[in-house]
């Protein structure tokens, strides 16, 4: 196996996806985003711009959001990673955050709702009596262009207020 | 009260939910076919170039890893695309799918690269050596309309694509009649609809004959199917179009893109599927544009604040070509037609210009050509009331229609609305709002409320009343299984606004079954039948919504002879939440359906013993309306406009789900929001565009859009089914006009006259005379 | 959208790391948050060797030496040094910026070194690391070590006078001192974005007024302003706690200083902002903050 500490333009990498883990041989130059993606079938991380802009990629790294598509998947090596998928598994109910954005209507497309609630969930466990600045500052870099941030709002208060 | 009954006009929740909130969306980027190559295009990096033959060297790009091939519009012979409008006089600008010895605007595709992965085709493309000659290009319609202006197409000569003068009443006589006349210049934003999904497809070629599928990002898959047929050759019959899960259009996708059909004939070409992906850049820069109309309006009012009459010059930038489907003129003709807007003004002139540039087409984008002029005459309306010494809502409410139908001096038919009640509205949901100090000794509040009509609801009758050719009808087809479930096959997939929720709240109610017995399928071409303007225009409620309703009550009176046949009961039935009743005995629908299919004695007593029906429905036209209100602190210190309030009224008679119609409404005034203070793709004098990321194109985020307090007003259609007149663009259309009038109330002492958008710092602070120098 | 080729590296020791980034096209990776978007957008040039700061050991202690400096590290997340005791304690200037930069998602990556390297004459962090006096620690080749000051370091937009194989070990800031008041204030169309103008004043207990402002110039425009604040007023608590400071402005004091200050230096002028905007934006930011910093006393 080639040394990590040298330059090479493929490395070994392994992580945990969503509490599964993998094994993957990845390029230098590939995202985080797009080794979820194409390696890991979590396509629940979704590209929105690519450049670290809109939030449709943000994911949980060993317990903090990142933008998937600024991280280098080789910085993710012995990193855990939760994407959208782990907020309720296959068959499991919904978790409540989940349900209040169905019950506040804060999805429209859902392009940019992975992203947003893994923002969301990072601030509510942070900050469990956040109020509406701190909302709007947690949710701040997660664009959407379908709701007006409307039900977005009602349903992460919505969400603290159940807690 | 049955669950079913009041289905129309439920809160439901939506059914696409669940799904989404999993991560379990599909969209194109996470569809995968088996030997599928990777699509990326070599695009023009200048506005304007010619290619000699040969100037494209793919030679370099061939010896990458993973590269397939390099194929130019010369590998790929195909018919041009063509706009699908016919109005007298708009010339027409055939678009290939890849140019050829020209290109017309930065971003214009000149090649489609295939590999295996996405990273090596981006390899490749940047590996391809073109020979570019850079021409001369014009930027703006002034640069276009010069004397000596390079022509964007040869043909048309001046670059002029229409220019037309209509003229409704007495326009000149009301001018000369009246006591004043203000004069409202606006130069309006180019924006980009950007959802946050972009363009792309993935074309899969049949094992074996010449037919090919098609995932495609649209909003309309009969419309694209139509085009790949026009544009490749391929029978009609032999392709098939799928919208997967779509992350939002807002009219971006309802065109077929170049891109679609370059990479249908790549895939025929390489006998593999080819998927493209658009990238964020890519979509800002080379993908339509939207609005960027100059306008100079004026308005004839009396003394007493009667509007007389409204004058326009309504100049479209087309871009470089007049975009397929809608065309150029979904700008400046359409604007034209709705310039009275909801009040009662008889006399209206309109010149209407569009020219080409070499910039980006224009295509649809919510609001489509009213936003502007509507943004231009409301500001105007404020300069009068302030100048008459009239209350900008009084002067409104003086010239609101009142009285229905009315016909409006450039013949559109308002059927009903609430227009008044809806200003006053909006005006009571921010009374007080602007009484709040401001926060800095140098911040102005100020107001703006803004009332709006809006052509929802379009069937052929509502293009016609726009002067528009535009075919918009639908067929839909309505069946219940032999199990009893419900069926609905429909041309108008969503890309948001919950179709498969409301379409089915429709079905329910009107067939007489539960909302959770009844499916919409929309998305496949194959499964569907045609509508001929997909999801657009607001349309869907009424157009598909209509056909539907008149479908399944079709459907009801064969269930109910069914039922009656089994029953053989004379007492009257009904029918509802999936159980029949006729005196003591009922019946479920599945027993109906089920007896329905297999009971061939039943059958034989029936004279429809089938349960499926097709319905064509094309409505007469309807109109919503509504109110917004904003109230505004500008920063003097800085020049940054916060909105502090928003007030949406909203009236699109009969709702179908008044939950999902807040949420359009919300969408679409965080839309007018972006349009009136940040949005702009800003060419600079190179010919590229300045916005060309998200970083530089801003869009508005939860930190600048205030909470919106929303009402509803109900004036149903008197001829629609139902009373549904449909909505989607009303904050499209009006926010901008909410926010920049209360801009300009804020700095009313410093007279501004708002004449660009977006109102960015540099511009409010030079509005008020506070950008010279040692200021 | 994907990013150019590129070979990485990722060195276990400083020693290591400084030897690659001698070598031609290297480039370092630290929290990410500026370079991988650079690559992304495939803007040519681009590096050819990315050498991964994330396997060094120790580089992301925040930590207060017994000068009393602060000492952040240059793998120390933006993230971190928010949440900090010691900076809110010892470098308020520095938290009440951090809260503005970016969005949390990028501060959770993004490193406080990385974005005062990376030298974004807009950007937040350089010009309160010039506020506070910051001194980069650089490592070089063979062992090598020096120390500049940030102001220094910063020779234009995006570009440092790093020499190739050089990096920024550590941050050093000067703390607080007593009875000194520290405020941010920045201005962007949207917000949370990048600045246009971000203003940093320092008000010391005798009045002393500092100001240095990010987006105005080139790099970030630092100078001490002089006697702003009147004398302080002692105020016993007649309860018998401890004297209380107030100080006032003296706004036309203030108000001549920034404008002497402005006028002495041309201000950007860009697509992002023409220049007197920026003018404006400075001279509006620059007053407010230190407004703030009398008030706060």
């Amino acid at each position: 196996m080639p040394d990590p500490r040298e330059p090479a333009t493929t490395h070994e990498i392994e992580l945990t996806v969503d509490a599964t883990t993998r094994r993957l041989t990845v390029e230098a130059r590939e995202t985080l985003a797009e080794a979820l993606r194409e390696r890991c079938d979590a396509l629940g991380v979704r590209i929105g711009c690519g450049e670290g802009h809109c939030g449709a990629c943000t994911v949980d790294l060993d317990g903090a959001t990142a933008r998937a598509c600024t991280v280098l998947a080789v910085q993710a090596d012995g990193a855990a990673v939760r994407t959208v998928e782990s907020l309720a598994g296959p068959g499991e109910p919904l978790a409540p955050l989940q349900r209040a954005f169905r019950e506040q209507h804060a999805l429209q497309c859902g392009f940019c709702t992975a992203g947003m609630l893994m923002s969301a969930e990072e601030l509510l466990r942070e900050r469990p009596r956040a109020d509406d600045d701190e909302i709007r500052a947690a949710l701040s870099g997660n664009l959407c262009r379908c709701t007006g941030y409307q039900g977005i709002l009602r349903a992460v208060r919505a969400a603290r207020d159940e807690r | 009260m049955s669950a079913a009954a009041g289905a129309i006009g439920a809160r439901r929740r939506r059914v696409e939910d669940e799904r989404l909130l999993r991560g379990q969306a599909r969209h194109v980027g996470d569809l995968t076919r088996p030997r599928m190559l990777e699509a990326v295009f070599v695009r023009s990096p200048h506005p304007a170039a010619r290619l000699a033959p040969g100037a494209i060297d793919a030679r370099r790009a061939l010896a990458l890893p993973g590269v397939a091939a390099v194929l130019t519009a010369a590998d790929l012979p195909h018919a041009p695309l063509l706009d699908s409008v016919r109005i007298d006089g708009l010339r027409k600008t055939p678009q290939p799918a890849l140019a050829a010895e020209r290109v017309r605007f930065a971003g214009e595709p000149v090649a489609i690269v295939l590999a295996e992965r996405r990273a090596q085709a981006e390899d490749a493309a940047a590996a391809v050596a073109v020979a570019w000659e850079p021409a001369p290009f014009a930027l703006t319609p002034e640069q276009a309309a010069a004397p000596g202006a390079p022509l964007v197409h040869d043909e048309i000569a001046g670059n002029l694509l229409y220019a037309e003068r209509k003229r409704y009443g007495d326009p000149d006589g009301a001018f000369a009649a009246a006591d004043l006349v203000i004069e409202q210049p606006l130069t309006g934003n180019r924006q980009s609809a950007a959802p946050l999904e972009g363009r792309g497809c993935l074309a899969e070629p049949a094992a074996g004959g010449d037919g090919l599928t098609v995932w495609a990002s649209t909003m309309g898959p009969h419309l694209l199917r139509r085009r790949l047929a026009q544009s490749t050759g391929i029978p009609e019959q032999r392709l098939r179009v799928i919208a997967p899960d779509v992350g939002g259009s807002f009219g971006l996708k309802i065109p077929a893109a170049p891109e679609e059909i370059a990479v249908a004939l790549a895939a025929r070409a390489v006998g593999r599927p080819v998927r493209w992906v658009e990238g964020r850049r890519e979509q800002l820069v080379a993908a339509p544009h939207a609005k960027d109309q100059r306008i100079a309006l004026a308005l004839a009012l009396s003394r007493a604040g009667e509007l007389l009459a409204v004058r326009a010059t309504l100049v479209g930038n087309a871009g470089a070509y007049s975009f397929n489907s809608a065309s150029a003129l979904i700008e400046p003709y359409l604007g034209a037609g709705l310039l009275p807007g909801p009040y009662a003004v008889a006399h209206v002139e309109a010149e209407i210009r569009s020219l080409l540039t070499n910039t980006s087409p224009i295509s649809p984008y919510r609001g489509v050509g009213w936003t502007q002029p509507h943004t231009a005459r409301e500001l105007a309306l404020d300069r009068a009331a302030r100048a008459l010494g009239i209350a900008p809502a009084e002067l409104r409410r003086r010239n609101l229609v009142t009285r229905f139908p009315h016909r409006s001096a450039t013949g559109m038919v308002y059927d009903s609305g609430s227009y008044v009640a809806s200003l006053e509205s909006a005006v009571e949901l921010v009374a007080g709002a602007a009484e709040a100090a401001p926060s800095e000794p140098d911040v102005r509040v100020g107001v703006g409320v803004t009332t709006y009509v809006e052509p929802a609801g379009w069937g052929s009758d509502g293009a016609l009343q726009s002067e528009w050719s535009f075919a918009s009808h639908d067929a839909v087809r309505l069946q219940v299984d032999p199990t009893g479930g419900v069926l609905a096959a429909v041309g108008t997939p969503s890309q948001g606004q919950g179709h498969a929720t409301t379409l089915a709240q429709v079905v329910a109610e009107e067939l007489g079954v539960r909302v959770e017995d009844v499916a919409i399928v929309a998305q496949d071409t194959d499964a569907t039948p045609v509508s001929t303007a997909g999801t657009r225009a607001s349309r869907v409620a009424t157009v598909t919504g209509g056909a539907l309703a008149l479908a399944a009550r079709r459907l009801r009176e064969r269930l109910l002879a069914v039922a009656a046949a089994l029953l053989d009961e004379p007492a009257p039935l009904t029918l509802a939440d999936g159980i029949v009743r006729g005196g003591a005995r009922e019946l479920t629908v599945r027993e109906l359906a089920e007896a329905a299919h297999f009971d061939p004695a039943l059958r034989a007593r029936l004279a429809e013993p089938d349960l499926v029906v097709t319905q064509f429905h094309d409505p007469a036209a309807a109109y919503s309306n509504g109110a917004i209100a904003a109230v505004v602190e500008v920063d003097l210190g800085t020049g940054g406009v916060t909105v502090r309030r928003l007030a949406v009224v909203e009236d699109c008679g009969t709702m179908l789900n008044p939950t999902i119609v807040e949420g359009q409404a919300a969408g679409a005034v965080a839309q007018g929001f972006g349009g009136a203070l940040l949005e702009d793709v800003a060419y600079g004098p190179d010919g590229l565009p300045r916005g060309d990321s998200l970083g530089g194109y801003l869009l508005p985020r939860i930190a600048d859009v205030p909470e919106m307090a929303f009402a509803h007003h109900v004036s149903p259609s008197p001829l629609t089914v139902n009373g549904v007149k449909g909505m989607g663009e009303s904050g499209a259309i009006a926010a901008p006009a909410a926010i920049a009038c209360a801009v300009a109330d804020a700095l009313a002492p410093e007279r501004f006259v708002v004449e660009r958008l977006p109102l960015t710092p540099a511009r409010v602070l030079a509005g008020a005379g506070l950008l010279e120098e040692g200021r | 959208m994907s990013l150019p080729p590129l070979a990485l590296a990722r060195p276990a020791t400083v020693a290591a790391a400084t030897e690659l980034l001698r070598r031609d096209g290297a480039r370092a990776l630290a929290g990410g948050q500026s370079l991988v978007p650079l690559l992304a957008a495939r803007l040519t040039p681009a590096p050819t060797l990315l050498v991964d700061l994330g396997a060094l050991p120790g580089l992301d202690a925040i930590a207060r030496d017994d000068d009393g400096w602060l000492r952040i590290g240059a793998l120390a997340r933006q993230r971190a040094a928010e949440r900090s005791p010691l900076v809110a304690a010892h470098a308020p200037l520095l938290a009440q910026a951090l809260a503005l930069v970016g969005h949390p998602s990028t501060r959770n990556r993004g490193t406080v070194v990385g974005s005062v390297a990376h030298a974004d004459p807009a950007a937040e962090l350089p010009a309160v690391a010039v506020a506070l006096d910051g001194v980069a620690v650089v490592a070089g080749p063979g062992g090598a070590r020096r120390e500049t000051p940030v102001a220094a370091l910063i020779a234009g937009p995006g570009r440092t006078t790093l020499a190739p194989g050089e990096l920024i070990a550590e941050l050093r800031l000067a703390p607080a001192a007593a009875g000194e008041r520290q405020v941010w204030l920045e201005f962007a169309p949207r917000r949370f974005d990048l600045p246009l103008v971000g203003a940093a004043v320092r008000l010391a207990a005798d009045g002393d007024a500092r100001l240095t402002l990010a987006g105005y110039a080139e790099a970030p425009l630092d100078a001490r302003l002089g006697p702003l604040g009147r004398p302080a007023l002692e105020q016993a608590d007649d309860g018998g706690g401890p004297a209380r400071r107030s100080r006032a402005l003296d706004r036309a004091a203030a108000t001549a200083a920034v404008e002497r200050l402005l006028a002495a230096h041309p201000p950007r002028d860009d697509a992002r902002a023409p220049a007197a905007l920026r003018r404006r934006l400075a001279r509006t930011l620059a007053l407010r903050a230190l407004a703030k910093a009398a008030a706060d006393a």
